[in-house]
């Protein structure tokens, strides 16, 4: 009787530790339906787009810079700061994160007072990110081009490139001797007054681009 | 006989027990854990990136980042002034960009090269109150500069549904 009392007693220990197990394993199945797994992965995709979005900007910025100032092109552009700031910010946001330039940062344009000017800046980066198991590395390179183009004697179409991806550019200044522009809101302008070919016109662009050109 | 019908009353009894606190332990397990679903909480996420994202590509970001800095740097005010019409407009196109019934506030920082602090220079919707027991969600982006000039900005948006849902 008591051996039996004994086995009783073992198999109601079994039986409640199998319970247990039991509701811990639904307990886990049913936390899983509103426990968002994956927010390392959300994270790093915005901290991603938003280091990519800033490094375009850098080279933007570096862009107008360069060109306002008689640099004869092609020259290499240091961008380490910005670039470092970038990298503090992502850090501080708590992501394990590097920010670097893979090949020199180029700035170019080609002949100033052309009928087809072209400032140019071109580089290569590289991204690592990491929150928790989830990471990004991602090498890409990155071409911004501003052309301004005469078309006709009197319109001049202002364009700016990133990557292939063409941007007709609105707002900005143009500035040229006996006569002012209409902004027709699609990268085209045209002179108020007939110009007269060879008429040297100064652009500038809400970006603070520079740009030079004559009328064609 | 009779001491066989107590043995079997006495197991029927050890086996009540033993169920009731089997029972009582997975009550007790289940009703600790708050399960609040947060599925309104991802669409006002993605909303509130559409609505950051839209500012850039059209440029009323820099804009609006030019006038809060002018403000604060050069006018003193620790906050843009809530009828400034370039204010209205970026508060209207963040509103635009966020299902009906949810309410945002933007805080602006500017980095401060000198002392290397983060200054907040602007609310935007300074007047509501970030609410308490809420699901609120938060979109940042961050910007080393615009418009030719290196300056580090970085604009939080908090957005949540008026009512709880």
């Amino acid at each position: 009787m008591k051996r039996r009392g004994q086995i009783f007693l073992i198999i109601t220990i079994l039986v409640i530790t199998f319970m247990v197990g039991i509701s811990s394993v639904l307990l886990q199945v049913q936390r899983s339906n509103y426990i968002d797994t994956v927010p390392d992965s959300d994270n790093v995709m915005i901290a991603w787009e938003n280091a990519y979005q800033s490094i375009i900007q850098i080279m933007d910025i570096e862009l107008a810079l360069s060109s306002q100032t008689a640099i004869a092109g092609p020259v290499a552009r240091d961008i380490t700061v910005p670039l470092n700031n970038l990298n503090d910010y992502l850090i501080n946001k708590g992501l394990s994160a590097i920010v670097q330039t893979t090949s020199q940062i180029t700035y170019d344009h080609t002949i100033s007072g052309s009928t087809d000017y072209q400032v140019s800046m071109t580089g290569s980066f590289y991204i690592h990110l990491q929150s928790g198991n989830v990471e990004i590395d991602q090498y890409f390179t990155i071409t911004i081009v501003y052309r301004a183009l005469s078309t006709t004697t009197d319109v001049v179409i202002i364009t700016k490139t990133v990557n292939s991806q063409i941007n007709y550019l609105m707002g900005a200044e143009l500035t040229v001797a006996g006569s002012s522009f209409i902004d027709h809101q699609n990268g085209k302008y045209s002179s108020v007054n007939a110009l007269t070919t060879g008429d040297p016109i100064s652009i500038i662009t809400k970006n603070k681009v520079y740009l030079d050109i004559s009328a064609i | 006989m009779i001491i066989m019908n107590r043995k079997g009353q006495l197991f029927l009894i050890e086996v009540i027990i033993a169920i009731s606190v089997l029972l009582i332990l997975v009550t007790t397990l289940f009703s600790t854990q708050n399960f609040s679903p947060p599925v309104q909480n991802s669409n006002l996420q993605e909303s509130g990136e559409q609505a950051i994202n839209s500012l850039v590509e059209n440029g009323k970001l820099f804009t609006y980042l030019e006038g809060a800095n002018y403000s604060y740097y050069q006018l003193g005010d620790d906050i843009w002034d809530e009828t400034n019409s370039t204010k209205i407009d970026t508060a209207n196109s963040i509103e635009a960009s966020l299902p009906l019934i949810a309410n945002f506030k933007v805080f602006t920082d500017r980095y401060n090269e000198v002392s290397n602090t983060w200054e907040q220079i602007d609310v935007i919707n300074f007047a509501f109150p970030l609410p308490q027991g809420y699901d609120i969600s938060i979109v940042e982006y961050y910007t080393p500069g615009f418009n030719g000039v290196y300056a580090q900005f970085k604009i939080k948006l908090f957005v949540w549904y008026e009512v709880d849902i």
